[in-house]
């Protein structure tokens, strides 16, 4: 069997702790956006972002991102009440790990020299790789990789779990996580790539994202795992692709070359045609660039494209996370039977095309994810119901 | 643990290698921060010794741009404006997309960031790569960076050992293949292994792969210290014409864990 069973998921977003009540708000395709007041970011205009308004554990944890990280593997873990001494091998996706501390550190550090002083306590968890550290420390993990490829991270992480039980792991955790911090807002500020109004998914009216934050976690096992566990799995990840555009270090290749060819790696590791893909949960960041490439590659792929959404007016761009995030919510569709509608679409945009689809209920056997990033990186992974790959 | 062929590697090392900046391309040397400058002369001299094109990309960082990360804060926090060209070095995988970008590198690119280990884990990833994706280009960079050096002395005992190590700022790039043919040099990684509170040396003695006769075996505290230790001594072992089978350690504070890499001529 070259499918990786998910076994397990957790999530937490603005919307809501849990995989069902983030999936609900997803499923009714609520607004998930409000002016961001957690601190004080230096813009005029507080920028609309999914804030998540509650971390449980917060006070016991590093840092917001591994807080909310370490909330999303519990849920994940869960329906494993004895791994039969499996070794738990975790694959982190994280980019600002724990910058939202760090900066404030750095910010009194200019101030006042004297506070180096706090630099082991504060500095501590900075590195990606502390947030692994604490995830296999709470979870009893084993081994660990940390990756960090921006927006694409996630899901890169999905991919590689998969690979790992083909390599001989039983039993591999996928976590993505990344808190809002001053450098990412401030960040993407500068590249002028926030839209004021909030973001507008494949819209016409689309003028760039809206950022996020939040964690979710996917548990893969391989099939001597499934049996040992005695757990059904939710479903499977039957194909991943991993692409550069070589084009730009911001911009999308303009015919979505890289994304095109990364869609097809993943449906050809699954050994699906495209017209077996029920739903695709795109990317879609709703920057004019980005949106009009997807399509554009999504085009090339399908002969008939089938019905697409976009999360990200609900969840925000929560970028490491957001892979996997949304990868876990479109295992909820499928499980649910349905179709996911796209918040903040309005405008059809003839440029593109084509308009994502509204709810409805569908059954759905594959469903495609994709994930892209700075530096022209791109992830797409195939989630089954069986495992047919 | 699955082993990769070295079919080419090379390294600039600031310290001892004067010769390097003469090599950044006319293109990079305004625009580009310096980490990436060494990535980029490590790679174009890995590549030009190999004569093959890498089929992908794993870079293996403990804290990437790090300073640009700061001049981007820098900019925020005195006249209130952050440059976008800071924030878009500060990514981690930035450099991986510039040499994506630079060299036609179209396969999957990956940057793995796990402290001393990052090396280790991007070893170890490549058995998560298809054949298709070889020759895989691995390279190791991180850069000494001022802020650490003046915050060093209120860090933890074994931070401030990584941080100070002789092995802290360089670039060493190696070119690998998945098959085992043509009589190169042959390595392989545990990728990192959480040990939480068992002494690292004790949990580095318990974890030498079994290959096959007695390894040479360089501890975390022998080799040097610093960020890129386990890739420089992985490049010393190419080097060294008499090479004969080492395990290289490492150890990452931060995370509590160990890795290995195994070395086979």
């Amino acid at each position: 069997m070259t499918a990786a069973a998910i076994i397990g998921m957790g999530a937490i977003c603005s919307a809501a702790a849990g995989v069902e009540r983030g999936f609900e708000a997803i499923r009714q395709g609520t607004d998930g956006l409000s002016r961001f007041d957690a601190f004080e970011t230096g813009l005029k205009l507080a920028p609309l972002c999914s804030p998540v308004k509650q971390v449980p554990g917060l006070s016991q944890a590093p840092n917001r991102t591994a807080a909310m990280a370490l909330c999303a593997a519990q849920e994940a873990l869960a329906p494993v009440h004895n791994r039969r001494n499996l070794k738990l091998h975790i694959i982190v996706a994280t980019t600002v790990a724990g910058m939202s501390r760090s900066e404030v550190f750095y910010r009194k550090f200019r101030e006042d020299p004297t506070t180096a002083a706090l630099a082991a306590q504060e500095l501590g968890h900075h590195e990606p790789t502390a947030l692994s550290g604490f995830l296999c420390e709470n979870l009893g993990g084993a081994s660990f990789c940390t990756l960090s490829t921006a927006c694409s991270t996630g899901l890169h992480a999905v991919g590689m779990a998969k690979r790992s039980l083909t390599q001989g792991a039983d039993l591999c955790l996928a976590v993505g996580a990344d808190a809002l911090s001053l450098l990412t807002i401030r960040g993407f500020s500068s590249l002028m790539l926030i839209d004021p109004s909030g973001c507008k998914p494949f819209d016409k009216r689309r003028a760039g994202i809206s950022l996020g934050e939040g964690a979710a976690a996917m548990l893969l096992a391989s099939e001597k795992a499934v049996r040992l566990l005695g757990v059904a799995p939710l479903a499977f990840v039957t194909g991943w692709g991993a692409t550069a555009d070589c084009h730009h270090m911001t911009a999308p290749h303009p015919a979505g070359d890289g994304a095109m060819r990364c869609m097809r790696a993943a449906l050809n590791e699954a050994g699906l045609t495209p017209a077996k893909i029920g739903l695709i949960v795109s990317h879609g960041t709703a920057t004019p660039d980005n949106d009009l490439a997807e399509i554009t590659a999504l085009s090339s792929v399908f002969a008939v494209v089938p019905p697409f959404c976009s999360l990200k007016r609900t969840l925000g761009h929560t970028l490491a996370a957001s892979g996997i995030l949304e990868a876990v919510f479109a295992v909820c569709a499928m499980q649910h039977g349905c179709i996911l509608p796209t918040a903040g679409f309005q405008q059809p945009d003839e440029a593109i095309g084509r308009s994502p689809a509204r709810y409805r209920e569908q059954p759905l056997e594959h469903v495609l994810k994709n994930a892209f990033g700075f530096g022209g990186n791109n992830a797409a992974a195939v989630i089954s119901r069986e495992a047919t790959g | 643990m699955r082993y990769f062929s070295i079919i080419s590697a090379a390294a600039v090392i600031p310290s001892v290698d004067e010769a390097w900046a003469g090599e950044i391309p006319a293109s990079m040397r305004r625009r580009d921060p310096r980490i990436w400058h060494m990535a980029h002369v490590a790679v174009a001299r890995c590549i030009a010794k190999s004569q093959s094109h890498p089929a992908s990309i794993l870079t293996a960082t403990a804290l990437g741009a790090l300073d640009e990360t700061k001049n981007f804060l820098d900019g925020i926090y005195s006249d209130g404006f952050g440059s976008p060209k800071n924030f878009i070095a500060s990514v981690h995988n930035g450099m991986a997309g510039k040499l994506s970008l630079d060299l036609k590198i179209p396969g999957p690119n990956l940057t793995l960031c796990d402290g001393p280990n990052s090396f280790a884990s991007a070893i170890a990833a490549c058995e998560c790569l298809y054949a298709s994706d070889f020759p895989v280009l691995v390279v190791a960079v991180d850069e000494s960076v001022e802020l650490l050096d003046r915050l060093s002395p209120h860090l933890s005992e074994p931070c401030r050992r990584v941080i100070a190590g002789s092995k802290r700022e360089g670039a060493i790039a190696f070119i690998l293949s998945d098959t085992l043919a043509g009589g190169y040099p042959r390595i392989g990684s545990t990728g990192p292994l959480f040990i939480g509170n068992v002494k690292p040396d004790e949990a580095f003695n318990n974890n030498i792969p079994n290959a096959g006769g007695t390894p040479t075996v360089i501890m975390p505290t022998e080799a040097g210290g610093g960020f890129i230790a386990a890739a420089v001594g992985a490049f010393d072992f190419i080097a060294d014409p008499r090479r004969a089978r080492t395990v290289i350690g490492s150890f990452s504070p931060s995370s509590k864990s160990i890795s290995l890499i195994d070395l086979c001529p």
